[in-house]
């Protein structure tokens, strides 16, 4: 499908590079990578903080993608739904961590110390949101930091518009009490 | 005061330089690739290469348990008593492992040592009778009070009922050891009755041909049986009582003297 130069995978679609990177096409994977790999990754460094699982988290995004084409509705863009899945990646993620509990915790001040200068400068904000919900740190910072309203942020996070509003709001009073 | 820090810090954010340059994103891309051709494409590859340490640790594992039992049992048998041999087995004859075992009826059996030779002349329901003509036999009759067994050495007769007994006809002499039982011995002068433990030698005045002999024509001769190591050994095969058997030919044991 994509013998032709390279120059010609710029004007395939993105649905068109998807599936045929789920068939095998290497270069359409290839193609579609490069429209889309940067933005993804820095969704997923906001979301996160650091770029610890950054490589890898981004890698599991399209490979879900790959996966779960079928899921892809009519229409959508491609974007949104691939920043939909990193979400999802980042809100696993973030609750795997919570699991760990106290050790997360007691690890939390080791965290804070190697963060970077312009952190320790002001407030080390992912430091506040470790106390925070999974879900309600991911809609805070999506709708804060990336910039996203409130509907893009209730797609993002895959749920309701009222349920959004109120993980952002009780993530709001933490952070509010938080600084002094 | 709070706001304006919130702000801060969430301009900060804004404003952290996102760490993802092109070698990174080509060594991601890549390795996104190959995790899903891997993981997705070839489902058998990871099938294998789930499978293949679960089988590697199960044939180690059986490996070791094997290796494990051998050793013990190898230690087992290395630490294990020898079987103290009873007192009467002194006077058993060794058991040659070239020796061919003869295999009568009614569970009896003659254990012939090399060169020696053996004819059945009679079959009967109370009698057996054979003919030994060479060499070193060692007989062992099983007791039955109905029939007789007889061996015929040179001139000498041995009559028994059950025992265990050797005769060894060599440059026409006659030597007959009794291990077990009782032995009634005739020559051409006298009968002798040997108990066990006792031998008697006694001169053959001739050493029978077998093309001479004409007696065993028609007879079937016993059946040779290949050596065999399940067969009782020597210490198995050595008496277990000092008490004669009844025969028909010698009276009734006196007490036992022991």
């Amino acid at each position: 499908m994509f013998a032709e130069p390279q120059r010609r995978l710029l004007e395939v679609s993105d649905v068109e590079l998807i599936v045929a990177a789920a068939r095998g096409d290497e270069g359409a994977f290839g193609q579609l990578y490069r429209r889309h790999s940067r933005f993804l990754a820095g969704v997923v460094f906001r979301l996160l903080g650091n770029e610890a699982d950054l490589d890898e988290l981004v890698q599991l995004t399209f490979v879900d993608a790959l996966r779960s084409l079928p899921t892809l509705t009519r229409g959508e863009s491609i974007r949104g739904w691939l920043c939909r899945l990193s979400v999802r990646q980042v809100n696993r993620r973030l609750k795997r961590r919570m699991r760990w509990g106290k050790f997360g915790r007691a690890l939390a001040p080791l965290l804070r110390r190697r963060a970077p200068r312009e952190a320790r400068r002001g407030i080390d904000l992912y430091g506040l949101l470790q106390a925070a919900a999974p879900e309600d740190r991911t809609a805070w910072l999506l709708h804060h930091v990336q910039g996203e309203s409130l509907p893009e942020c209730a797609e993002l996070c895959e749920a309701p518009l009222s349920t959004i509003k109120r993980r952002i709001a009780r993530t709001e009073r933490l952070v509010q009490g938080s600084l002094r | 005061m709070k706001l304006e820090l919130r702000s801060r810090a969430i301009e900060a954010a804004r404003g952290r330089a996102l760490p993802w340059d092109d070698l990174r994103d080509r060594r991601a891309q890549r390795s996104t690739w190959e995790r899903y051709v891997r993981e997705t494409l070839t489902l058998p590859a990871p099938e294998r290469d789930s499978l293949r340490p679960s089988v590697r640790v199960i044939f180690v594992a059986a490996l070791a348990v094997a290796t494990a039992v051998a050793a013990v049992f190898v230690l087992r048998l290395r630490r294990a008593p020898a079987v103290p041999a009873p007192a009467s087995s002194a006077s058993a004859l060794p058991v040659a492992e070239e020796l061919r075992r003869v295999a009568f009826d009614a569970g009896s059996q003659g254990f012939l040592e090399p060169g020696a030779e053996l004819e059945t002349n009679f079959i009967g329901p109370a009698r057996f009778e054979v003919t030994q003509r060479k060499g070193k036999v060692r007989y062992d009759i099983r007791h039955d009070p109905q029939r007789e067994f007889v061996v015929h050495v040179a001139d000498v007769t041995l009559a028994v009922l059950g025992t265990e007994f050797s005769v060894e006809l060599r440059e026409s002499m006659v030597n007959v050891r009794v291990e077990r039982g009782r032995v009634r011995v005739f020559d051409a002068e006298r009968s002798t009755d040997l108990k066990s433990g006792e031998a008697l030698e006694m001169r053959g005045f001739f050493e029978l041909d077998p093309l001479q002999n004409e007696a065993s024509d028609g007879v079937p001769q016993p059946e040779l049986v290949e050596p065999d190591p399940a067969q009782p050994s020597d210490r198995e095969l050595a008496p277990k009582s000092d008490e004669p058997p009844r025969t028909a030919l010698s009276p009734p044991p006196p007490a036992n003297p022991h």
